[in-house]
């Protein structure tokens, strides 16, 4: 692979590598340094990037594998510096344009919500959880990628949705 | 809608992967990117190890020489990106051994090995300990071998594993023992690999030994010859292409016969578990839906390929596609066009499906295998785009 390619691949995973950066971290800037460190890695393999047949998830485990060895880190800036919503850092683009401003603002205020309670999960099921619903891996992706067994990929995002739910439902916060 | 699937809608919304970084970030790291791919490639116009191998080839050992001349485990595991193993290797408990066999026109150097319970950045979440083995592949001529972002990277590929004396190598080796590799080849023309695989301490009682065997990327037979009554596997001299052993001196002590038998038994129990069976209709009923989609998929451009059936009745296929990633395989012919009838057999390999705004994308790779009125077997990948309802 060449340096061409890299940029390919950057057109074409960027969004949900910087996405799932950006969950995982909770803040632009930490997702910015998170991000950054991820390409810079995998360039330092574009051998191994080469003979993977799936770069989104080797991109994916390698940003995962860097947060979980800074952790430390992020964790010590995150309370240096309290997280800005996310909403506020992200581009509208869910929200369709049919909607009205009103509903608009009850779609942002239940994402914001739901974010807020992914947070306070478990690590290891906020990872699984954003591997699958902001990288879009399937679960035999996930599994590869964590060194997992399918089956435990599928118990962590189960109990994160349910997790969730609960965290969401104690805070009497309705999600319909 | 129920209320299961509009709570995973939202979910769906709320993470879905919506956030850009910046253009600038995005330019950051081309910089930066190029400036180490720049850095890599020139630095390999410099010989500066040529002369001083020369002189010092003439008076030292080749043992000591192997050990002077290349990178250490550490550094090896350093350059792979992975502290954590660098760290491993320069512990107590690693084991240096820096010995060198000539064989088939390469040298070959194991340089050591550790093993142990997440002791790489890349062990996941993985609780087993693990066996790491460092090597460096030289030319024997002196020669550079070919840089991985060269054509000819790849074309000679080494197979590299330990092995267990008294257990029959192609039953039981790295393949078996959720192993892989990592390669890369230093500026000056050295190949290195990191091999790993599950720990291999727990057979110390038993005789622990790594084989490499040269153009040939998994267990090939022709390379040794395994002796019943001892166990014990000699390099065949016919053998063409490099097959050498090097003895793992590790600690008996860290034997744990139970363990290890335990790992066997279920290893076997997996190679003798029955393949699941399909009806003859469920299989007929496979088979329609993929000439179907095969009709309606398009070939990837280059994965045409003319097979040839090995004395056994296997045909190897192998497609690469910068686009749509790698793909092989082996097939029986036999399984393949079981009778006369059928001149067409689509095989579905993999099934992936993602999202693309609010509709959810399928891609299924198919492989069609075709044979003429002369016997002649072509392969082809097909990719078929469709959506989920």
């Amino acid at each position: 692979m060449n340096l061409k390619e890299l940029d390919r691949l950057i057109e074409l995973y960027e969004k949900y590598i910087y996405s799932f950066c950006l969950n995982l971290t909770g803040q632009k800037a930490e997702a910015d340094d998170l991000y950054q460190e991820t390409f810079l890695k995998a360039v330092e393999h574009l051998e191994k990037i080469n003979r993977e047949s799936n770069p989104k998830a080797y991109f994916i485990a390698v940003a995962a594998g860097i947060y979980r060895n800074n952790r430390k880190k992020y964790a010590i800036r995150y309370r240096i510096a309290p997280m800005e919503p996310l909403s506020e850092q992200i581009p509208e683009t869910v929200a369709s344009k049919e909607q009205s401003p009103e509903e608009q603002m009850i779609v942002r205020e239940r994402k914001e919500e739901i974010k807020k309670a992914a947070l306070r999960l478990p690590e290891k099921l906020r990872v699984v959880l954003y591997m699958y619903y902001t990288a879009q891996m399937t679960v035999d992706e996930i599994a590869g990628a964590l060194k997992i067994p399918k089956g435990t990929v599928k118990s962590r995002l189960h109990k994160a949705r349910n997790s969730m739910k609960q965290i969401l439902e104690d805070g009497n916060y309705e999600i319909f | 809608m129920k209320y299961s699937e509009q709570y995973e809608q939202l979910l769906k919304q709320a993470f879905s992967p919506d956030a850009m970084p910046d253009e600038k970030l995005n330019d950051k790291i081309r910089e930066l990117s190029r400036e180490d791919y720049v850095m890599k490639r020139t630095s390999k116009k410099k010989a500066v190890f040529i002369p001083l191998v020369a002189i010092l080839a003439l008076l030292m050992s080749m043992g000591v020489f192997a050990a002077w001349n290349l990178l250490k485990s550490e550094k090896v595991a350093e350059e792979i990106g992975d502290d954590a193993l660098a760290r491993a290797f320069e512990s107590d408990d690693a084991i240096p051994i820096n010995e060198t066999k000539v064989d088939g026109g390469y040298k070959v150097t194991l340089l050591g090995l550790v093993s142990g319970k997440g002791i790489s950045d890349f062990s996941g979440e993985e609780l087993k300990a693990r066996t790491y083995a460092v090597l460096a592949i030289e030319n024997e001529d002196g020669s550079p071998m070919p840089d991985t972002l060269d054509d000819e990277y790849g074309k000679v590929s080494f197979f590299i594993s330990p092995l267990v004396k008294g257990i029959k190598p192609w039953q039981f080796n790295i393949y078996y023992m959720e192993g892989g590799y990592k390669e890369f080849v230093k500026e000056d023309g050295i190949l290195y690999r990191v091999i790993e695989c599950d720990s291999i301490e727990m057979f110390a009682d038993r005789g622990l030994e790594l084989c490499v065997i040269g153009n040939s990327s998994v267990y090939n037979i022709d390379a040794f010859a395994y002796n019943e009554q001892t166990g014990e596997i000699t390099p065949n001299e016919d053998y063409e292409g490099i097959n050498v052993v090097f003895d793992l001196p590790i600690d008996e002590k860290k034997a744990d016969p139970e363990a290890a038998e335990r790992y066997l038994q279920e290893l076997y129990a997996e190679q003798e578990a029955p393949v699941e069976e399909i009806s003859e209709e469920e299989f007929a009923k496979e088979q329609e839906e993929a000439d179907r989609l095969a009709e309606q998929g398009k070939e990837i451009p280059g994965s045409l390929k003319e097979l040839k059936a090995d004395e056994k009745g296997y045909v190897y296929y192998e497609m690469e596609s910068e686009e749509y990633g790698t793909w092989n395989g082996e097939y029986r012919l036999e399984d393949l066009f079981p009778d006369e009838s059928k001149n067409v057999r689509n095989e579905v390999c993999s099934i992936s499906e993602g999202q693309v705004g609010n509709e959810t994308r399928r891609q299924t790779m198919i492989i069609q295998f075709r044979r003429d009125e002369q016997g002649k077997i072509t392969a082809r990948t097909i990719i078929v785009e469709s959506m989920v309802e």
